[in-house]
């Protein structure tokens, strides 16, 4: 599969109508080239240094050889080896990405349980308007609302994401808020539809408090949607929080990607794209595994 | 009772004694800081993490700020054409122009203390010169031949031919000289470790922030700066901040006390509540819509001339740039060297002059639907753009101001990259182009010689090929004498606007905001700022 990836991003590069060493004595902020007089013989020379004279098959036998011993290549603008790019950036993804998660996971859940439980009360529209307004709010909307009244008004938080450990708290909450919308509605109908069912009148018939009949009956078995939920939003988190990385500073992978496409830095994306497959494939994996944890039923052969 | 009533007026006795003591205290104190105590760190919420630091290899616009301060060239330049000595004391150059002498400073060392002296510049351009660096701005060297080491403190470069942009070029950072152990220590490193002469040091980069503190050793700034010495500001912090939005407020917080890239609505009210806007006007090409004069209907004269007449410039400086820029009337920028005035009264803005012109070309609307046409056709112009900074929206204005002409104007803002591609097909009227340049040699071959019609970024946008044009610009090029070139240059500005080749816009300007309490904030002609005169009270 990830050799499937490969090719496929490899191929989308290099289909492009866009020659990267054009792209590469250009400032694509300003529009605008470093020097005047670039010549022919200059961009020969940068294509030869590059590797990207070869024929393609040979430079993507090389950039799969190369991957497979960890080698990402050196990123065309950077001049600086990929795999130490990606490693020096990821640190701040996982971390916005994990606390992006646990504000959807918690938020989601509460509201979720609350408004499931007691169906048509006044809790269950607040928390249901409050989806809403989650789905269809854009974080960078949202983002920069935090910032004007966190940062700007009431001057009880950093506007930067970075630095410190309350920092992360707007990032987490403008990145997390959709995820959470998703996560409350999903919460909502397991439990609705598990509250009614056999068990949970028998366990009530038991008398177990209606406490751990919740927490330990109905949401153990309503969780099972949303650990699904859960992975597929940690693998689109990772690769896609650009927006909130750029409202509020913070470095990250997915930044660093957004540039190496505009930039045509080849090796940049293509190590790119890898890395988030493995990201993929992983969390997919760690999302089967709770499926087992979560529901005994559930085994693997 | 009589105790309590008095207590207040002896609380408030109390006070004042003390006050009086501080006042007096701090007066003491304000002489003192004025001579030594200036210092501070400035935070900078920055546009773009810089990507390297090598001024000898590749510099981006916003790269090459941080890099100013990192790295001393061999002349600085007051004014456009003027040349004062920096880490060389004299300089010569030969009657024929091919040959640059240069004496150094000899108390000059690089931040790893590597003496600064004949053979680090020609360690720094023979690195560039060598394949492997895959430096970009060999052109800057311009027909180079070798440096020559005359003795520890002397070196000559040799050209092949004469080549008078290369003072300008050599007072910018692209070939300030970097130190040659520093080459041998980090190899590919090096750009993101650079060493240079200048008054801050790199010290270290934190995520994506970048940290410069002061060189205690500097002791040769150029003529012209406030002070001679190390830096007053004890250390730089370089943040990337992409989104304009958090910049602007970063400043608020208190989180950066300098930023640039503004907003530019509000920077007035920026203004207003006491922080300082700083505008520093460059020489280069203007902000500018080159036309496309190959294909129609802009293969017209007319049709150029019209729509040069008929779009509100002062308009769309007013609504994009909040009125921070001066109107531009031909392609090269008013600070410029060899500005000639005389572009000024060509294309006033002047609606029925433009539709006159329109319909002196036989376009005109015969069917009543805003859309004037010839022989059928609609008279259609399509307009490429990328997505950068003010570009969209002034774009989006310009397009407005064409179909009020009755021009039928399409538009497409697009990734720089599909914009570029639509440049090598040629399928566009307008396209988009500005420069910030020392030498109008620079921007003047690249926008206007055949040769870069096709290849090497395609910045000829206009497509013009005319060997009288390419012969006027190589004369610029070789001509040793500046009255000359500036002859040279005013015959070239004149031919581009005889023949309508671009719609100038606005003349380059670069704005940087600080809070009210950092001082002493000056910049270079590049607009790029020195913050070795800056500290922050």
């Amino acid at each position: 599969m990830l050799l499937g990836v490969s090719l496929a991003v490899f191929s989308m590069l290099h289909l492009l109508p866009v020659d990267p060493v054009e792209m590469l004595i250009m400032d694509s902020t300003t529009g605008t080239a470093p020097t005047s007089g670039v010549t022919d013989e200059m961009m020969d020379n940068l294509r030869r240094e590059l590797g990207l004279d070869r024929p393609l098959p040979v430079q993507f036998a090389s950039f799969v050889g190369n991957a497979l011993r960890g080698d990402l290549g050196m990123s065309f603008r950077n001049n600086r080896p990929v795999s130490e790019m990606l490693a020096e950036q990821l640190p701040y993804t996982i971390r916005l990405t994990l606390a992006g998660l646990g504000t959807s996971v918690v938020l989601g859940l509460t509201l979720g349980i609350l408004a499931g439980l007691r169906p048509n009360s006044w809790i269950d529209s607040a928390s249901m308007l409050l989806a809403t307004f989650g789905v269809s709010m854009p974080s960078f909307w949202l983002g920069l609302m935090l910032i004007y009244l966190f940062a700007l008004r009431l001057q009880a938080l950093p506007a930067l994401g970075v630095g410190s450990p309350q920092a992360l708290l707007m990032p987490a909450i403008a990145l997390g808020f959709h995820g959470s919308a998703i996560i409350a509605r999903l919460t909502r109908s397991s439990i609705l539809e598990i509250m009614g069912s056999e068990y949970i009148t028998t366990a009530r018939a038991k008398g177990v408090a209606e406490s751990f009949v919740v927490l330990r009956h109905a949401l153990r078995n309503a969780l099972i949607p949303v650990v699904t939920v859960v992975g597929l939003e940690f693998g689109s988190l990772m690769s896609g929080a650009v927006i909130t990385e750029t409202v509020f500073a913070r470095p990250g992978i997915r930044r660093l990607a957004v540039r190496g496409i505009l930039e045509k830095d080849f090796p940049l994306v293509q190590g790119f794209v890898l890395f988030i497959a493995v990201i993929y494939v992983l969390s997919n994996l760690i999302v089967d595994l709770c499926y087992a944890w979560l529901d005994p039923r559930i085994r693997f052969e | 009772m009589t105790s309590r009533r008095y207590a207040p007026v002896l609380l408030r006795l109390v006070a004042v004694v003390m006050t009086l003591a501080l006042l007096a205290g701090s007066g003491a104190m304000v002489s003192r800081a004025q001579d030594e105590e200036r210092g501070g760190t400035l935070t900078w919420a920055f546009i773009l993490k810089p990507r390297s630091l090598d001024p000898n290899v590749w510099t981006g616009r916003s790269d090459n700020d941080v890099m100013r301060q990192i790295f001393d060239s061999l002349v600085y330049s007051p004014a456009p054409g003027e040349y004062v000595p920096w880490l060389a004391e004299s300089w010569e150059i030969s009657e024929d122009g091919t040959v640059y002498t240069f004496t150094l400073r000899e108390d000059v060392t690089f931040h790893d203390g590597t003496p600064l002296n004949a053979e680090a510049f020609k360690a720094t351009y023979d690195r560039m010169l060598d394949p492997e660096t895959r430096s970009l701005q060999v052109g800057n060297l311009g027909p180079y031949e070798s440096t020559e080491v005359i003795d520890e403190y002397t070196f000559a470069i040799n050209l092949t031919e004469p080549f008078a942009p290369l003072m300008a070029n050599l007072s910018s950072t692209q070939l300030a000289p970097g130190s040659p152990a520093a080459f041998e220590e980090f190899g590919e490193q090096y750009a993101q470790s650079p060493v240079g002469t200048g008054p801050f040091m790199f010290d270290r980069w934190e995520g994506n922030d970048l940290y410069l503190v002061k060189n205690p050793d500097y002791n040769w700034a150029p003529e012209g700066m406030d002070h001679q010495g190390p830096a007053y500001l004890d250390e730089i912090v370089i943040r990337e901040v992409a989104e304009p939005a958090t910049r602007m407020v970063t400043l608020q917080t208190g989180e950066a006390n300098v930023t640039h890239y503004p907003v530019f609505e509000e920077v007035a009210s920026y203004e207003e509540q006491g922080f300082q806007v700083y505008r520093a006007d460059t020489p280069g090409f203007a902000k500018s819509m080159p036309i496309n004069i190959e294909l129609a209907p802009t293969d017209d004269l007319l049709v150029r001339q019209a729509i040069l007449h008929g779009i509100n410039r002062q308009q769309v400086i007013d609504l994009i740039q909040a009125g921070y820029a001066n109107v531009a009337n031909g392609p090269l920028t008013r600070p410029s060297f060899g500005y000639d005035p005389a572009v000024e009264e060509m294309y006033p803005y002047d609606p029925e002059r433009a539709a006159a012109l329109l319909e002196e070309a036989g376009w005109v609307d015969g069917n009543g639907d805003g859309i004037r046409e010839k022989d059928g056709q609609n008279l259609s112009v399509q307009m490429i753009m990328f997505d950068s900074g003010p570009n969209k929206a002034m774009a989006e204005l310009i397009q407005a101001m064409l179909t009020e002409l009755g021009f039928e104007a399409s538009l497409d803002v697009t990734a720089y990259d599909a914009f570029a591609s639509r440049v090598t097909e040629g399928t566009y009227n307008l396209a988009e182009m500005n420069w910030t340049a020392l030498d109008p040699h620079l921007v003047l071959f690249n926008m206007f010689h055949s040769g870069e019609v096709t290849g090497g970024g395609q910045f000829n946008r206009t497509r013009i090929q005319d060997p009288e044009l390419d012969e006027l610009i190589a004369r610029g090029r070789m001509a040793t004498d500046p009255a000359e070139r500036e002859e040279v240059y005013a015959e070239i500005q004149q031919y581009v606007m005889d023949n309508a080749l671009i719609l100038p816009i606005w003349d380059n300007a670069w704005i940087t905001l600080t809070a009210p309490n950092v001082q002493g904030l000056r910049f270079d002609l590049e607009g790029r700022p020195l913050l070795y005169n800056v500290w922050v009270e």
